[in-house]
């Protein structure tokens, strides 16, 4: 009973403390004021965010929402999950919400349980992702899970793969694939793969393992399904289930992260440019060295006079461009170069946003900015993107693009990738055509760096022999000490020495001197005759 | 201080709802929820039982049944801006009551736009509509909230809503649909659609499977008769961990939430007892033991009909009887050497 009224008074504060947190937000003068403020609505409550005076003692880290009820947990408890994996899943949940972890490394664990048991978030023997109802869809994925295979790098599945070849053709998503890659066949046996060809705008990229007779799904002609209509990603082998959701959004274009500098700004009189008030570190500002109190008046050609022809001015440009800030310093001009950032990973505003989107997901790293995709809520991880999705027909409606946020995951639909395919497969999209500009910027970039930095090698022995001398003279100096502190030693030994024969001394000339007295004195009486 | 106020947060918190629900909500959607249940629920059980389809046509049938609840509750699906945070939120009557969290809205009587994002206009682009609200009550303590619309752009007052449905009879397992405005007002995007299933339900938090995130908070958790179940709340570390509070929390607390009260939930006796046991320690000024009556050194043996030994005791009771602020009990004590009954009127934490 105590330490239920504990558990139950913790989220009770958390509570209180998440509905002060809406109340205490503020809005920057920054540019975030331009959009709807978007994450100061739903709370998730996290251990993260509580002062530690709201800390009753008894209080564990606690980001679990369930605990606000512990009926719930009763409720649910005894409900024997009929799986054993199920159930064991469940004691592997409970025994996170009881240990004080730090919610990244919970999300690391929930993240390495789902990886190993290769299926997604069944903890509930009533959640959709249940065996009894995904086995529904059995029906219908048995054509496809034949062509859903593992990408690996290594013998670590990083993605899922699209076989649309019999002879060793597999689609997947680009954006993913790093290091020695391989194919994990049905049989479990892992090929080597490598990249064929590479679509930047949709993220797709065609692999070719030695392999021929393989089983390819069938694709849909019907149009891309819309908001309502079941989902399921089959399987890659002969381990993991199914997950099924439903589409959430019809298809759209996703559109780019908005770009971003980093700072906080506020309007100077007379449209003379913003002053900036904030540099958010770390961002292309914080890295331009761009200060506080500097004045924008200029980007590129664009006259700057105030915070929304900054904003608008910067609207016009795509993550990873580089502009040039004009800026007045005190009363001097000067011009910084920066590359634009990517407004969710700098912004303060987003981090909240970021933080919850994360939570119970693993991202994946490119999930914006797609020329068309369908979102669906199936819980999907960065590492099961890249594979088919069907619909009740069973045949292939889409391909996962990406593990977007905590409620979205996205497809591109069947309907506009047949083309990109076909160029796939041509060879025309070799990565090392399709990059061939970047690769001969970069090649180019080193060559100048080289001839640029040339000098510095010779200043490297220089610096490398004062170094080392002084090294040696250190050496020298402390050998000296060493020296002193022995003569030191022995000066101390011999002064206790003669410290002693002084005393001694001093006795023996005090006792000559008291004899000397006495006879002295003896003599004076005998002289005297008064003795 | 720091003790009374931690023992009577634990009340709120530990309190099950015994209280049965009132007759009728004041907007009275009960009786319109009976009308409607019936027929379609009769050829699809399963929707409701918590059982899952079993065949390839059940599951189509229950995509069309998305595909005729979804319109409704898009059309009464809102977007809440206020000046400090954004949310969701359905409108639960023709008159434009809007219910929402606690948290998206923080305190009555704050303006609120509202936009609807519901029709598609001549293009196919969805037709953007805004409404000014006015915030009415709060109860923090649960996550509820409530907001009235005061006008909005050329139209009558004559709102698209949800039915609200009693959600003390909900299934495990139980079918449900989750709007809302996930990441903010997307006009481009529109609402988010989830589907998803009861995973566990008290009387104070539905739990499902239908995952939520910042923005959606507000939003509606439906049944597949499209009648509001519950409101978006909360949510923890993994996906299965999504909160909701339940619909009768609205039902019930109706009339304070449309007067604007601040519900902040948490009952105090304003007492403190000695240690762990029933005798009273201290009896702050003004607050609700005081105005009782009661007395330090009173030892407390009857709260209603439930006996008090210790201050465990105390807080079951508490719990069990489901105090909220304003309700009355009746206390029984011993005071040199006789028992007495005192009426309490229980007191809010912190006021």
């Amino acid at each position: 009973m105590k330490k239920y009224i504990k558990l139950t008074s913790v989220v009770s504060f958390l509570l209180l403390f998440l509905v002060a947190t809406v109340g205490a937000q503020e809005t920057p003068e920054s540019q975030s004021q331009a959009t709807p403020k978007q994450d100061g609505g739903a709370e998730a409550v996290k251990p993260s965010e509580k002062p530690d005076s709201e800390k009753p003692d008894s209080e564990k880290p606690d980001s679990d929402g369930e605990k606000s009820d512990q009926e719930d947990k009763g409720d649910t408890g005894p409900k024997q999950s009929e799986k054993k994996s199920d159930s064991k899943e469940q004691q592997e949940e409970e025994k996170d919400d009881a240990d004080t972890k730090s919610l990244a490394e919970k999300a690391r664990t929930s993240f390495r349980n789902r990886f190993n048991s290769s299926k997604s978030q069944s903890v509930s023997k009533f959640s959709k992702q249940s065996d009894n109802f995904v086995s529904v869809f059995e029906p219908i994925l048995g054509s496809v899970d034949a062509s859903t295979l593992q990408v690996v790098s290594g013998t670590r599945q990083i993605a899922l793969g699209t076989v649309v070849d019999a002879d060793g053709l597999v689609l997947t998503k680009a954006s993913e694939l790093r290091g020695k890659l391989g194919i994990q066949m049905a049989d479990g046996k892992i090929l080597a793969a490598r990249v064929i060809g590479v679509d930047k705008p949709t993220d797709l990229a065609l692999l070719k393992v030695d392999a021929s007779g393989l089983s390819v799904g069938q694709w849909s002609d019907a149009p891309t399904p819309q908001t309502g209509r079941w989902l399921a990603t089959p399987k890659a082998g002969a381990k993991g289930k199914a997950t099924i959701g439903v589409v959430s959004v019809d298809a759209r274009v996703i559109p780019p992260s908005k770009p971003f500098i980093g700072i906080m700004m506020e309007n100077v009189p007379d449209d003379k440019g913003i002053r900036i008030t904030q540099v958010i570190s770390p961002s292309p500002a914080d890295f331009a060295d761009v200060w506080v109190n500097d004045i924008i008046f200029k980007l590129d050609d664009i006259a700057i006079k105030d915070r929304q022809a900054l904003l608008d001015a910067i609207g016009q440009y795509d993550v990873n461009d580089r502009v040039t800030l004009g800026i007045l310093r005190g009363e001097k001009k000067m011009e910084l170069r920066l590359s634009l950032g990517e407004r969710e990973k700098i912004s303060p505003d987003s981090k909240r946003s970021n933080m919850q989107n994360s939570m119970g997901s693993v991202l994946s790293s490119r999930r914006k900015e797609f020329p068309m995709a369908f979102q669906h809520d199936s819980m999907l991880t960065s590492k099961t993107c890249g594979g088919p999705i069907v619909d009740l027909s069973g045949k292939i409606v889409g391909i996962n693009i990406a593990r977007a946020g905590r409620v979205s995951s996205l497809a591109l639909p069947a309907n506009e990738i047949r083309k990109v395919i076909e160029d796939l497969k041509t060879g025309d999209k070799a990565p090392e055509k399709v990059n061939k500009a970047e690769i001969e910027s970069i090649s180019l970039e080193l060559k100048e760096m080289d001839e640029k930095y040339s000098h510095l090698p010779n200043k490297k022995t220089v610096l490398d022999q004062k170094y080392n001398r002084e090294d040696a003279r250190v050496e020298e100096l402390n050998k000296s000490i060493s020296d002193l502190k022995k003569r030191l030693k022995v000066i101390d030994e011999k002064k206790s020495v003669y410290g002693t024969e002084l005393k001694e001394l001093r006795s023996q000339i005090l006792t000559v001197e008291k004899t000397r007295q006495r006879l002295e004195a003896d003599r004076q009486q005998l002289r005297t005759g008064s003795r | 201080m720091l003790d009374v106020n931690k023992f009577a947060a634990c009340f709120l918190l530990c309190c099950i709802v015994w209280v049965i629900l009132p007759a009728v909500p004041s907007v009275g959607q009960e009786s319109e929820v009976q009308a409607n249940t019936t027929p379609e629920a009769k050829d699809a059980d399963f929707l409701f039982s918590g059982e899952v389809p079993k065949t390839i046509e059940e599951l189509r049938q229950m995509e069309s049944r998305f595909a005729e609840i979804s319109e409704k509750v898009k059309a009464a699906t809102v977007n809440i801006q206020m000046s400090q945070s954004q949310g969701s939120g359905v409108v639960v009557s023709s008159d434009g009551y809007i219910l929402t969290a606690a948290h998206v809205i923080g305190d009555p009587n704050q303006i609120a736009k509202i936009t609807f994002l519901n029709d598609l206009d001549e293009n196919g682009k969805p037709k953007v509509v805004f409404a000014r609200a006015k915030t009415l009550g709060v109860d923090r303590g649960i996550d509820s909230g409530m907001l009235k619309i005061q006008e909005k752009e050329g139209e009558e007052n004559d709102f698209p809503y949800l039915d609200i449905a009693i959600s003390n009879e909900l299934n495990d397992g139980q079918w449900v649909m989750a709007v809302g405005h996930p990441g903010g007002l997307d006009e481009a995007r529109g609402m988010v659609t989830r589907i998803g299933r009861i995973l566990s339900s008290s009387k104070r938090v539905i739990r499902t499977d239908c995952t939520l995130v910042g923005g959606d908070s507000g939003g509606p958790l439906i049944d597949m008769n499209g009648d509001l179940i519950g409101i978006h709340s909360r949510i923890g570390a993994n996906l299965v961990d999504n909160l909701h509070v339940p619909a009768d929390v609205y039902s019930e607390n109706w009339d304070s939430l449309a007067n604007a009260l601040v519900l902040d939930g948490k009952p105090s006796l304003g007492i403190n007892v000695v240690d762990d046991s029933n005798v009273i320690k201290e009896v702050p000024e003004g607050r609700a033991a005081d105005d009782a009556g009661l007395k330090v050194g009173d030892v407390i043996v009857k709260i209603d009909s439930i006996k008090i030994t210790d201050k465990a005791s105390l807080g079951k009771a508490i719990k069990e009887l489901d105090l909220k602020p304003n309700s009355k009990i009746e206390i029984v004590v011993l005071r040199e050497g006789k028992e007495q009954g005192l009426e309490l009127r229980v007191g809010e934490l912190g006021k």
